[in-house]
């Protein structure tokens, strides 16, 4: 029977970085109980956050305006709330 | 045009922003505090190899684990608010704000994600020393997160290494260093993060005594008191020390706030520290904010009079004369800008000199009477007392805790006065933590950044009821995910901490004398990798 080199037989029993890596979380995952749970409540947080929240409550107020503008706009907003000398 | 912004908008969009802040100030303080616990008693379990250890960080693993999986994310909110109800204030802050929070996220962010997947999934996987340091990588992770977002808000509270740029319209770093590192935002950072550390410290001892109340997991609880209860104790005598420097800041950068704290509206020399209504500690006041017994600290009325000698040396201008250089700042813009418009480079000059002289009261120019510089007083006055007290108590709480549990005493019918009295301390830990934050953030009203723009320039022109309309949401949304994380977290303290591999359920709930430490009956791990 041809005798197997150590080396090459570590090699093929373990995995590359990639794949272990993978496995690591892929097991990690399979294996949560609690952990689940959280997962979901966290998935679900996420969306409400960021696929309702801030899309329909909190679009960015300057959005859609060029660099320039939102200075001419912000200069703007800051001059005419000044208040006026009595 | 001058532009009316009503103050039905400022209120709830302030009251939008402190909502969001406190719920999540909730989960933050207690992540920074269990990531530490947790982390010295896997390191005690390394140490040692007994598995009563990997049993008991595993709980408390579990246990941060559900707290921040629902605190996670909170505070992209407020990044929401920013752009969306404060975008005056988010452009005018310009890259002093966005660098810290770009760190906070990249870095910080990262390296909580990276090694919390170790941390949880990594048990019998990685080796030994790699499953702890990403523990200890996880806290410091957080840690280094909380170091950036108080760099933010120091900057707010006292801006420094920063230069103003009337083309930009923004304010723009020119010593990073300067922000980053600055006096008051290290001390903000050991007072803020070592609150956590109390927070979770009354946590773990509330937890442990509930299951001696209930004679479940006792030498789990009493070994968890035993480690809480030293760290609760150096946690919170750094928090008193820091608090301590922290007032003496606030009296060199914002005097006002603490004159508001006080109540004290004519101020002078050798001044009394009021405990509560009517009694008082003779000169304390003048020595925590000048470190001298004699030393004069302003009133109110003294500060929006002025003509006083202030901390720098320099004489204190009246409130009135403030706003008038105010205006002359903001008028200043306005001409500059006109200026460069009109490509007019000598009336440009002249103008941006004009501002340059008075960009130090720049945000004086958006006051409309002397009066609107005074922060809520009563509020102030009772959550400052509100977190010193309870500060104090805490430091009391757990030499006491220390003590009966290093006696043994905890085990039993006996005391039971103090382990309901530990369960009330964790919301009592949180009210502490709200306390200080309001007095940080509602003492520094009405500036959203000091004396350069109060809340009135830096609030988005809303409509109101939109404002009002997010804020119930989020009431809403808060409130189901405060549920479920209580919920979650009791259902996970009822089950109590599970049985890990090798050790045998005996050590799992038996009652042993403690003096000797929890590892009198010690299972050690074959497990050397």
């Amino acid at each position: 029977m041809q005798e197997i080199d150590p080396v090459e037989a570590a090699l093929l029993r373990r995995p590359c970085v990639p794949v272990r890596i993978w496995r690591f979380y892929r097991d990690g995952f399979r294996a949560m109980t609690w952990g689940r749970t959280l997962w979901l409540v966290i998935l679900v947080k996420l969306f409400i956050m960021f696929a309702i929240l801030k899309v329909f409550f909190f679009p960015d107020f300057l959005k859609g305006k060029s660099e320039a503008e939102k200075e001419d706009f912000v200069g703007t907003e800051l001059v005419n709330r000044k208040v006026q000398a009595l | 045009m001058i532009e009316q912004i009503s103050t039905s908008l400022i209120d709830w969009s302030r009251a939008q922003f402190a909502m969001t802040a406190m719920y999540h100030w909730l989960f933050v303080p207690l992540t920074l505090g269990l990531a530490m616990i947790m982390g010295i008693m896997e390191t005690i379990y390394v140490k040692t190899g007994d598995l009563f250890w990997k049993q008991t960080a595993k709980f408390w693993m579990k246990i941060f684990g559900i707290n921040f999986a629902i605190g996670v994310a909170t505070g992209l909110i407020l990044e929401f608010q920013f752009g969306t109800n404060w975008s005056n204030y988010s452009w005018f802050v310009g890259d002093i704000f966005g660098a810290p929070l770009a760190i906070e996220g990249i870095l910080a962010f990262f390296m909580e994600a990276t090694f919390i997947a170790v941390m949880f999934f990594g048990w019998n996987k990685v080796s030994k020393g790699f499953h702890l340091t990403s523990t200890w990588l996880t806290g410091i992770g957080a840690t280094i997160s909380a170091w950036w977002i108080l760099v933010a808000n120091t900057w707010m509270q006292h801006p420094v290494g920063m230069e103003f740029n009337p083309e930009t319209v923004r304010n723009e770093m020119v010593d990073f260093w300067t922000v980053a590192f600055q006096p008051m935002a290290v001390t903000k950072f050991f007072h803020s993060v070592l609150s956590g550390w109390v927070l979770g410290a009354a946590f773990v001892i509330g937890v442990s005594c509930w299951y001696l109340l209930r004679k479940r997991h006792q030498r789990f609880a009493t070994a968890s008191i035993k480690i809480a209860s030293v760290f609760g104790i150096v946690a919170a005598l750094v928090v008193a020390f820091t608090g301590d420097k922290s007032g003496y800041e606030v009296a060199q950068h914002q005097p006002m706030k603490l004159a508001a704290l006080e109540g004290l509206e004519q101020g002078g020399t050798s001044q009394g520290l009021e405990v509560v209504a009517g009694i008082k500690i003779p000169n304390m006041l003048s020595f925590l904010a000048t470190r001298t017994a004699d030393g004069y600290v302003p009133g109110i009325e003294n500060i929006l009079e002025g003509g006083y000698t202030m901390p720098d040396g320099e004489t204190a201008l009246p409130a009135e004369v403030k706003m008038a250089r105010g205006r002359i700042a903001i008028q200043a813009l306005a001409d500059f800008r006109q200026a460069q418009e009109s490509g007019d480079a000598q009336a440009a000059s002249q103008a941006r000199a004009v501002l340059d002289e008075h960009m130090p009261y720049f945000g004086y120019g958006y006051i409309e009477k002397p009066a609107d510089l005074v922060p809520h007083v009563d509020v102030l006055f009772w959550a400052f007392r509100v977190m010193v007290g309870l500060g104090l108590y805490f430091i009391a709480f757990f030499v006491v805790s220390w003590f009966l549990n290093r006696k043994g005493l905890l085990i039993g019918d006996k005391f039971r006065w103090l382990k309901i009295l530990a369960i009330v301390s964790i919301p009592l830990a949180m009210v502490a933590g709200q306390a200080g934050w309001m007095v940080a953030e509602m003492g520094r009203q009405p500036w959203a950044i000091q004396d350069l723009l109060p809340v009135n320039a830096a609030v988005s022109a809303l409509s109101p009821a939109s404002v009002k309309t997010t804020f119930f949401i989020f009431l809403a949304l808060f409130t189901i995910l405060l549920v479920a994380e209580i919920g979650i977290m009791v259902k996970a303290i009822r089950k109590g901490p599970e049985k890990v591999d090798g050790l045998s359920g005996k050590l799992l709930s038996e009652a042993m004398p403690v003096a000797g430490g929890p590892s009198s009956g010690v299972e050690r791990d074959s497990d050397n990798k």
